[in-house]
């Protein structure tokens, strides 16, 4: 048996936030380059480079390895088994870690890899998968040989996850096409990185912390099957729903519209769950800063998955796609949802892995609310941006004066130009929020006041 | 008589049915939204429509690609009609030899898939690139002056032969 256990979570945990503050200052960044693009021009720090790293940082440093954090911490409590190996998980924190800071360097170096969402040079992502096989057999493992008799719905979309992220990774990143072949599996990597991943783990998290904050069961764990079933069939079909009247085959672009609908009911289970569980509970919510960080980033989820489906709307994507809006939900998801929910992975752990309270539940509550106030202004932001250059778009082919560049283009820069300020403000928010949240964590593992440690009760190895 | 054992198919009472289940309804999804269509010959099917490259403009893609310009250009016309007067509707064969693909997903700047129409004159995207204020007061194009000439000029190259074959509205 370990006698040091929990100690690959806390190597997630500790590198991830190191990674939050990289990505949310190069995001604050770039939305202040589209305000002031004269700004830090040189090559290292250019637009492309700059959004690539934050890219990068923001995926595969701050979230993955923060989800990874929570599988470790999450798995061998519901399973009552520990993770086989603390040392793989330590090589696994290694091996992103690598592959994160060589992809920024090499970005900042040498450019950008050019695929959407998806900038690591592909023999970093080598390291990805290689690192993840290992955690998805450890999960795999620890999940058949549990004391409990239950796999609890939070085991579930966890073991789910970790089995499904590396195959979607490898299939995305490590095959070589080109053309529209190469946007199908560039949006199939993005969506099942989004989905498959972040967000099964996200839920996963969701599930384990609700019944233990309110004390009742999970409200519905059919309910929470059901909707891992059809997030896990509709996830990779919905990547599609991003590229309709674009040259990708007609049913495809159908398909990805009728996948994005079919995204709505794990995002409604999710919300029944969530409210079912924390019915005549509400109370005990602003007592657990985890709690409201979960909470806040379901809500967030369900408004990005309300905007992906109506960007799949054909009769709606005609006006909206390739606007800011497009671009903005997946943001929305990244820094808004995705980012709520490993936090409260965190905010929930970190006091139980290192044996000290958080030193200040008003510091993490400015936190929660500067994360949720930046993202919303910077998605509300995108939203506007894209209907407004949707309706500037449409009334100038209207009048038969089409905007293609030039003066035309200039004028509708001017018009979306107050909400990419608006987009600054947002960013800017959510960087001091992460920063005063990092801060926090930091000075509590050092001086925080002490408290005991929560050690898996039965876990032996197997 | 040896009695068969039921294969237990309870995904609590099974260690395998997990992983099975997990695994199956994702596969359904990769054979059908990732499998079936890079593998359509449809998809992959050259034409006199597709972009060419020469030396110069391939080193302008490279440049184009590692510079991030998608992050704000597609090149991609919809046959939608806000895509009116962008040029010719882009289908597959058009961008089959783009590795990586620079379809692209947001316009923060205008398409670029028939650039070369309404701009032949590769020393005006050069100028433009180096200082794009000077022309378009309100852009907030980056400028690209710590590229190399060589750089500029490859990018540009690339740009203005970016064709369609027809004039568009500019």
């Amino acid at each position: 048996m370990s006698s040091n256990p929990d100690r690959a979570a806390r190597a997630f945990a500790f590198t991830s936030v190191a990674w939050l503050l990289v990505g949310a200052f190069s995001f604050a960044a770039v939305a202040a380059k589209l305000v002031a693009p004269g700004s830090l021009a040189t090559a290292a720090l250019s637009y492309g480079r700059l959004r690539a790293i934050s890219s990068i940082a923001l995926q595969y440093g701050w979230l993955d390895l923060a989800s990874l954090a929570a599988v470790f911490y999450v798995i061998p409590r519901v399973t009552g088994v520990r993770m086989r190996s603390e040392k793989g998980g330590l090589v696994a924190a290694g091996l992103i870690n690598v592959a994160v800071l060589f992809g920024a360097v090499i970005t900042m170096a040498s450019g950008v890899k050019g695929s959407v969402f998806q900038e690591l040079p592909a023999f970093l992502d080598v390291l990805i998968v290689a690192a993840h096989l290992m955690v998805a057999m450890d999960v795999v493992r620890a999940v058949a040989k549990r004391r409990e008799p239950r796999i609890y719905a939070s085991a579930w979309y966890m073991a789910a996850g970790a089995i499904w992220f590396p195959i979607a990774m490898a299939l995305g990143n490590l095959t070589s096409f080109s053309g529209v072949p190469d946007a199908i599996a560039t949006m199939f990597a993005l969506n099942s990185v989004l989905l498959l991943w972040f967000a099964a783990v996200g839920i996963g998290t969701v599930y384990y912390i609700l019944p233990r904050i309110s004390g009742a069961p999970l409200y519905s764990h059919p309910l929470a099957l059901a909707g891992l079933a059809v997030l896990g069939f509709a996830g990779p079909m919905a990547a599609q729903g991003r590229m309709v009247f674009g040259p990708s085959q007609d049913w495809l672009q159908t398909l990805g519209t009728a996948a994005s609908i079919g995204l709505l009911f794990p995002a409604v289970t999710l919300m029944v769950n969530v409210f079912g569980t924390l019915r005549g509970s509400w109370e005990h919510v602003p007592a657990h800063p985890s709690a409201k960080f979960a909470v806040g980033g379901t809500v967030l989820f369900f408004i990005a998955i309300l905007q992906q489906v109506g960007q799949s709307f054909r009769s709606v994507s005609r006006s909206i796609g390739l606007t800011d809006w497009v671009d903005g939900q997946i943001w929305l998801l990244i820094i808004g949802s995705f980012t709520l929910w490993a936090v409260a992975g965190l905010v929930y752990a970190v006091p139980r892995i290192v044996g000290r309270r958080w030193q200040s539940g008003t510091v993490l509550s400015i936190h929660f609310w500067f994360t949720v106030i930046g993202a919303s202004l910077f998605s509300i932001s995108t939203v506007v941006s894209g209907l407004m250059t949707a309706g500037a778009v449409n009334t100038a082919v209207s009048l038969a004066k089409p905007i293609v560049s030039g003066l035309p283009f200039e004028v509708l820069l001017n018009m979306v130009a107050r909400f990419r300020l608006l987009g600054f403000v947002g960013a800017a928010l959510l960087a001091v929020g992460q920063a005063v949240f990092v801060l926090t964590l930091f000075r509590t593992t050092q001086t925080g006041e002490q408290r005991a440690r929560e050690i898996v009760s039965v876990g032996a190895q197997t | 008589m040896i009695a068969t054992e039921k294969f237990d198919l309870h995904p609590e009472r099974n260690p395998l049915i997990l992983p099975a289940l997990v695994l199956s309804v994702f596969l359904i999804g990769v054979a059908i939204a990732y499998a079936l269509p890079i593998l359509d010959k449809g998809a992959n099917v050259f034409s006199a429509n597709s972009v060419s490259y020469s030396e110069k403009t391939l080193d302008g893609k490279g440049v184009y690609d590692s510079e991030g310009c998608w992050y704000c250009h597609t090149q991609q016309v919809r046959a939608v009609s806000s895509d009116v007067g962008l040029g010719t509707v882009t289908s597959s064969d058009r961008v089959v030899r783009d590795r990586p693909n620079v379809l692209g997903i947001q316009r923060i700047g205008p398409d670029l898939a028939c650039y070369g129409d309404r701009q032949t004159d590769v020393e005006k995207v050069v100028a433009h690139l180096q200082d794009p204020r000077a022309s378009i007061h309100l852009s907030n194009m980056p400028s690209y002056s710590y590229l190399s000439e060589t750089q500029l000029e490859n990018l540009s190259a690339y740009l203005v032969g970016l064709t369609c074959g027809v004039q568009t509205d500019e």
